[in-house]
């Protein structure tokens, strides 16, 4: 390009394109004289041609002395090493002014031109561009995408902190530096540990997938006090560079409410324990007084009578002991109630040798309105049973079982069996009557069942209207 | 593989040392903070040995700014540092008061210049005192990983097995942000430098002029 003839371009044409071009250009000789200097560069300094050419470029711009370009300058001539000076970290170098009036923003490059004739030095060519269009509309699109982006951000409750990877604070929402107690000016530069303290490593590695995106931990207020919180992160990338953003949610109050709520549930159980033992407690204070009034009666229908009812007092007694001796308040476990009525149906008797009850029960939970009449109706075939068992020794199995949808509660003896004309619809016993009213009102069918021998009873109760789940995949 | 005895890295690194000092003048004006480079090491190792290093353990994203330069010697020259550095750079060349959405959009062009000024540094003070006259490019920025980067040619295709290779530790107060400056040479081009460097031995020695053999 140096070795080309001179006359190749007509120095007309040369000058008409230096003249329009769009880009402001100047030549500096070795001693930093203008040398050229195009007609952009004098509408851009409001120097003519003629005042520029030929003086000293710190002349022309005094505020240019030992700085970026000046150097730059030096460099280029001494040894060709070609610079470019960005209007990001010189944003107004040359101090030039846009045709409005306003201040430009420019880019410079400058870089070493070889002389046409080798006995001159070198030559500088500095080269302008005025990118003030792109740097507003820059900032205009940064505006509008700031814009929108601290309408969500700022508003949010929860401090929002952005780092890069390594976990310097690039960035912090208002809600941030409220809850932290830092401004974004002392924040910005620093580790993550400024807020973090010891769990800042939760910052830097990645969660886990038990994590679910976020796990607690315990910052550190500005003031020193620990502050319990959700953090949720998130790593990104923008051309190439790592950040990592977190919401910071601060946990304190949720801690509080929860371990409240825990007490308070504590204290409710602990209630109820004790309003279960004392209605049990009242129960078998009922009972005993029966028992009591028992000793002064002589008719035999009379104390038949008394002992039923200290029977069912008993049975209600019961599934009340069962609720406080266990954590659950709204259910029983019918297997383990059943075997207890068993054994006080048998203490009640006073003579075991003359019975045998077992008791064949799937676990099956009950809820109380299910369990407390279901326990009345064994307590009353049960009875029945062995007040008709006769005199052999006598076994009675109740059985419980879940089958097809439905709870089937059975009762069956070893006895003589139900009189030929039994019908549960013409009987007059009390216990009967009571079987089937509460059969009736747990949703349930009782009906007689064929026995080769001995009577059985059976309750099946849709387990739907029992109140049990169906088990799963039935 | 051919090697610097060690006078002749001795004098090289004493080069790179005033070239990076230069440089780190300009950076503390530049972050207006106080910057230190140092050259702890120079070392000519094959390309591949370098990409090896690179790769080895720490951050294996890098930002580079390469130069390429021509003349007596020529190649291409890259101030290299991990990527998790990058955005810091920037933040302390420009000052904290901007937003990292500012921080990034400023990021290229704001690494290009502080890369042009290291390099510049660098190569001006080679050229300078080995009286020889280096066309240089201008910058351009890159990123990658090592081997992505050590096998850029920028406008000039330089066919280059061998890599001068120093560490430099930039430190801006606070911040610790350390970086690499590679000059990646044929053999020719080395060889090259290699006499230049003898000529420059001589001149401020005059005695070691004459002796030029192997020890």
């Amino acid at each position: 390009m140096t070795n080309r003839p001179a006359d190749a371009v007509p120095p007309e044409l040369s000058s008409g394109i230096l003249g329009a071009l769009d880009v402001g250009v100047m030549v500096l000789d070795s001693r930093r004289c203008v040398r050229l200097w195009s007609a952009w560069m004098a509408r851009a300094t409001g120097r003519p041609v003629d005042e520029a050419v030929g003086r000293n470029f710190l002349d022309l711009f005094p505020e240019a002395r030992d700085s970026r370009i000046d150097l730059a300058v030096g460099d280029a001539l001494a040894t060709g090493a070609p610079a470019v000076l960005s209007h990001t970290l010189n944003r107004h170098l040359l101090g030039l002014t846009r045709p409005n009036g306003q201040p430009m923003v420019h880019s410079t490059t400058v870089r070493r031109l070889d002389p046409g004739a080798p006995e001159e030095g070198p030559l500088c060519l500095v080269q302008v561009v005025d990118v003030t269009p792109a740097a507003e509309r820059d900032r205009q699109l940064r505006e509008r995408r700031e814009a929108r982006y601290r309408a969500v951000v700022d508003t949010a409750r929860d401090a929002i902190v952005t780092t890069d990877v390594a976990g310097t604070i690039q960035w912090l929402n208002r809600a941030a530096e409220r809850g932290f107690g830092y401004t974004t000016d002392e924040a910005v530069g620093q580790p993550i540990s400024l807020i973090l303290g010891e769990d800042a490593g939760r910052w830097l590695t990645p969660p886990g997938p038990a994590d679910e995106g976020s796990c607690e931990v315990t910052g550190r207020r500005r003031s020193g006090d620990a502050v319990a919180l959700e953090l949720s992160l998130a790593r990104w990338m923008v051309e190439g560079s790592g950040s990592i953003t977190g919401i910071l949610r601060d946990i304190t109050e949720r801690r509080r409410v929860q371990h409240e709520l825990q007490r308070a549930l504590e204290q409710k159980s602990l209630l109820l324990r004790e309003v279960n033992h004392r209605v049990k407690n009242s129960l078998h204070l009922v009972s005993s007084l029966l028992q009591l009034q028992l000793r002064g009666l002589s008719d035999p229908e009379l104390r038949h009578q008394v002992q039923d009812a200290i029977g069912r007092i008993q049975a209600i007694a019961q599934v009340h002991s069962r609720l406080y001796q266990t954590e659950r308040f709204e259910t029983v476990e019918l297997a383990t109630y059943l075997e207890a009525l068993c054994d006080d149906l048998v203490s009640a008797s006073g003579d075991s040798a003359a019975f045998r009850l077992r008791v064949e029960a799937d676990p099956v939970e009950l809820p109380i309105d299910t369990a407390v009449p279901l326990g009345l109706i064994a307590n009353e075939l049960i009875t029945n049973a062995i007040k008709h068992g006769g005199d052999r020794p006598l076994e009675v199995v109740l059985s419980l079982k879940r089958d097809a949808g439905r709870l089937l509660f059975t009762v069956s003896d070893t006895g003589p069996g139900l009189p030929p004309d039994f019908t549960l619809e013409a009987t007059r016993s009390l216990g009967m009557r009571i079987v089937t009213t509460l059969s009736r009102q747990i949703g349930g069918a009782l009906e007689v069942l064929p026995a080769a021998r001995g009577a059985s009873f059976r309750v099946a109760i849709p387990l739907a209207e029992a109140g049990v789940p169906e088990p799963a995949g039935a | 593989m051919m090697d610097l005895d060690e006078l002749e890295r001795d004098a090289l690194t004493e080069l790179l040392n005033m070239g990076v000092s230069r440089a780190a003048t300009f950076l503390s004006k530049m972050v207006s903070d106080q910057v230190a480079l140092s050259v702890p090491l120079v070392s000519i190792v094959e390309r591949e040995t370098a990409i090896e290093a690179f790769s080895r353990g720490g951050p294996t994203q890098f930002v580079a700014v390469g130069q390429s330069f021509q003349g007596r010697f020529s190649g291409r020259a890259l101030l290299i540092f991990p990527e998790v550095n990058s955005l810091e750079l920037v933040r302390a060349a420009v000052g904290d008061g901007y937003s990292l959405e500012e921080i990034v959009d400023l990021e290229q062009e704001a690494l290009t210049e502080m890369g042009n000024v290291i390099l510049n540094g660098c190569l001006s003070m080679i050229a300078n005192a080995l009286r020889e006259s280096l066309s240089i490019s201008l910058p351009s920025l890159l990123r990658g990983d090592g081997r992505t980067i050590l096998y850029s040619h920028g406008d000039a295709e330089v066919p280059s097995d061998h890599v001068l290779l120093l560490y430099i530790d930039f430190s801006i107060r606070s911040r610790a942000i350390r970086g690499y400056i590679a000059l990646l040479m044929d053999l020719p081009s080395l060889t090259a430098l290699r006499e230049l460097i003898h000529r420059f031995i001589a001149g401020m020695v005059p005695e070691a002029g004459h002796d030029k053999s192997p020890r």
